[in-house]
C-alpha cells in the first residue's frame, strides 16, 4: 500500500494506523496516550495529522494513532494548523497539570511554555493508559474511569479498596505524568497480612511466603510473562529504579 | 443517624450468612494499594454545613468499617430475576442497571457486585456506566425529593440565594441525601412555572416565590 507522507510517497502496512506507518518511515508524531503494549485509545490528539484520502480535496485534522493507512492516503504531519491544534492540546494539558515535569517539558518544546487557561492542581492527563494496561495487559479490571465531564476521573469502583488489584504495579509503570503512584507501606501491610489476594509482586522480590491468587507456580505465572513481554522488565523494578536514581540525585545535591 | 444505623443493620443479615463470614477477617487490611496522588477536590466542598450531615460522607465512614458487609448483595433474588429477563447478555448491562434502580430506587454497591459477578462484566466498567449516566445514583434517595428550578427566570429572581439557603439548611449539596434520608436535593432547569420564580418543588408540591426562610416549607415534609 502507498501512502503519500509529507510530499514523500511511502510503503506502508495495510491495516497499520497511520501513527505506526509515520513512525516505521522515520517521521515522529508526538503521542501521549500510546503505549505499544496497549490499543489505541485517541485520549491525548497530540497525535494529530492533517490527511487527505484519494480523490477527495479536503484536507482533515485526525487523529493519526487511530485513523487507518488506506491507498493514495495523503498526510501531513508538520503544517501550521496542526502546530496550533498542538500548541492549544498542550496549553490545555499544561494548564490542568502545571506541575508535572512531563507535561511541561512537551509543552516547552512545541511552544507552549506559557498558558493562557485557568490553572489546575491535578497530575493526571487522563490518557487512560493505567486503565487499559490494567484491563488488557494484566487482566486484573481494578481500576477504570469514572464520572464524566470535568469531573471524570481514574479510580477504583465506589472509590474504596479494591480487590481486584493484584499490586502489580503496571499502572504506575505507564503512568506518563506519574499522578497514580504505589503506596509502599499499603503493599508491605499486604504482605503481612492474610488476605485473599497476597500477590506475590507485593513481595518484591522475596517470594518465600508467597501464596498466589492465581494459584500459580512462580515459574509459569502468567501475569509475570505478560509483563516481561510488554515491558521488558517488571514495572516494580522499573519503579524501584527511578526511585533508587531519584534518591541519588538528592543525596548528591 | 439513627436510620442509617438501623439500615446496616439490616444489611449485616444476607452477609453473614453467605459469603460475610470469610471475608470479614480480610476485610480490614484491604487489597487495594492504588491511591491518587492529588486530593478530590469535590470532597472538600461537600463539608456539611448545616445541621444535617451528607449521607455520602456517612456512607464512606460506615463503608470502611464494615467493608464486607457492605459487599453483600441486598436483593439477590431479585437481581438475579432481573439478569434473566435480559438473558445475562453483557451488552444489555444498562437496562438491568435500570431495572435495578426502578426496583429499589438507586443502585445498591452489593447488587452491582452481584451483577459483575453474574454477567461476568468486571465491576470497574459497571461503576464506569453508574458515575457517567446521571440517571444513575448510587446514593439511597430521601423521602422527599427537592428540586430547584435554576432556570432563567428563577435564575434572574434570585434561584442561587435559594440554592445557598436551603444547602445551609439541609447541609447538603446538589444531588445528595441528608443522613436522615429524609430530603434529596437536586436542581432542575425548568419547572414550567415561570410566573411563580424562584420555584421549589418538593415531591409533587410546587412552592412558588421562595423567600430566604426555607425551613417553613421543609418542616411540612417529614
Amino acid at each position: 500500500m502507498r501512502i503519500v507522507l509529507n510530499g514523500k510517497t511511502r510503503r506502508a502496512v495495510g491495516g497499520a494506523t497511520v501513527l505506526e506507518a509515520a513512525r516505521d518511515a522515520g517521521v515522529d508524531i508526538p503521542a501521549v496516550c500510546m503505549h505499544n503494549g496497549v490499543t489505541p485509545y485517541g485520549a491525548c490528539r497530540l497525535c494529530v495529522v492533517e490527511v487527505r484520502e484519494k480523490g477527495r480535496t479536503r484536507w482533515r485534522v485526525v487523529a493519526s494513532c487511530l485513523y487507518p493507512v488506506s491507498e493514495g492516503l495523503e498526510i501531513r504531519t508538520d503544517t501550521e494548523r496542526i502546530r496550533r491544534h498542538r500548541k492549544v492540546l498542550l496549553e490545555l494539558m499544561l494548564a490542568r497539570c502545571p506541575d508535572v515535569p512531563a507535561v511541561r517539558e512537551l509543552a516547552r518544546r512545541h511552544g507552549a511554555g506559557r498558558t493562557r487557561f485557568k490553572k489546575s492542581e491535578d497530575d493526571c492527563i487522563m490518557c487512560g493508559l493505567c486503565v487499559r494496561v490494567c484491563s488488557e495487559v494484566v487482566g486484573a479490571d481494578a481500576i477504570g474511569f469514572a464520572s464524566r465531564g470535568i469531573t471524570r476521573r481514574v479510580d477504583t469502583p465506589f472509590g474504596i479498596d479494591h480487590r481486584s488489584c493484584i499490586a502489580c504495579g503496571a499502572c504506575t509503570a505507564v503512568c506518563p505524568t506519574g499522578a497514580i503512584q504505589m503506596e509502599y507501606n499499603r503493599v508491605i501491610d499486604m504482605r503481612r497480612s492474610e488476605s485473599e489476594h497476597p500477590c506475590r509482586y507485593t513481595l518484591m522480590g522475596i517470594l518465600s511466603d508467597a501464596v498466589c491468587s492465581l494459584n500459580y507456580e512462580c515459574a509459569w505465572c502468567e501475569v509475570d510473562q505478560r509483563m516481561r513481554e510488554r515491558f521488558g522488565s517488571h514495572p516494580i523494578f522499573v519503579v524501584r529504579a527511578s526511585r533508587a536514581k531519584k534518591r541519588a540525585r538528592k543525596r548528591k545535591n | 443517624m439513627k436510620r442509617v444505623k438501623r439500615q446496616t443493620g439490616k444489611r449485616k443479615r444476607p452477609a453473614g450468612g453467605g459469603s460475610g463470614g470469610a471475608g470479614n477477617t480480610t476485610g480490614r487490611t484491604g487489597a487495594g494499594v492504588l491511591r491518587r496522588k492529588t486530593p478530590r477536590t469535590r470532597q472538600a466542598r461537600g463539608s456539611s454545613i448545616g445541621r444535617g450531615a451528607a449521607m455520602q460522607d456517612i456512607d464512606r465512614s460506615i463503608r470502611r468499617r464494615i467493608f464486607d458487609v457492605y459487599r453483600a448483595p441486598l436483593h439477590r433474588e431479585a437481581v438475579e430475576e432481573i439478569i434473566d429477563r435480559y438473558e445475562g447478555s453483557r451488552s444489555r448491562v444498562i437496562a438491568m442497571m435500570q431495572d435495578i434502580q426502578d426496583a429499589f430506587g438507586y443502585l445498591p454497591e452489593g447488587d452491582l457486585r452481584l451483577l459483575s459477578e453474574e454477567i461476568g462484566l468486571p465491576l470497574n466498567r459497571i461503576y464506569g456506566i453508574a458515575t457517567f449516566y446521571k440517571a444513575f445514583r448510587l446514593m439511597p434517595r430521601g423521602r422527599h425529593e427537592i428540586k430547584l428550578c435554576t432556570g432563567t427566570a428563577c435564575h434572574v429572581r434570585g434561584a442561587e440565594a435559594v440554592r445557598d439557603a436551603l444547602t445551609r439548611e439541609l447541609g447538603i449539596g446538589e444531588g445528595e441525601t441528608t443522613a436522615d434520608l429524609r430530603y434529596s436535593f437536586e436542581t432542575v432547569h425548568c419547572l414550567g412555572c415561570c410566573g411563580l420564580a424562584p420555584v421549589v418543588m418538593i415531591d409533587d408540591d410546587i412552592h412558588g416565590k421562595v423567600g430566604y426562610s426555607v425551613e417553613e416549607i421543609l418542616e411540612k415534609y417529614r
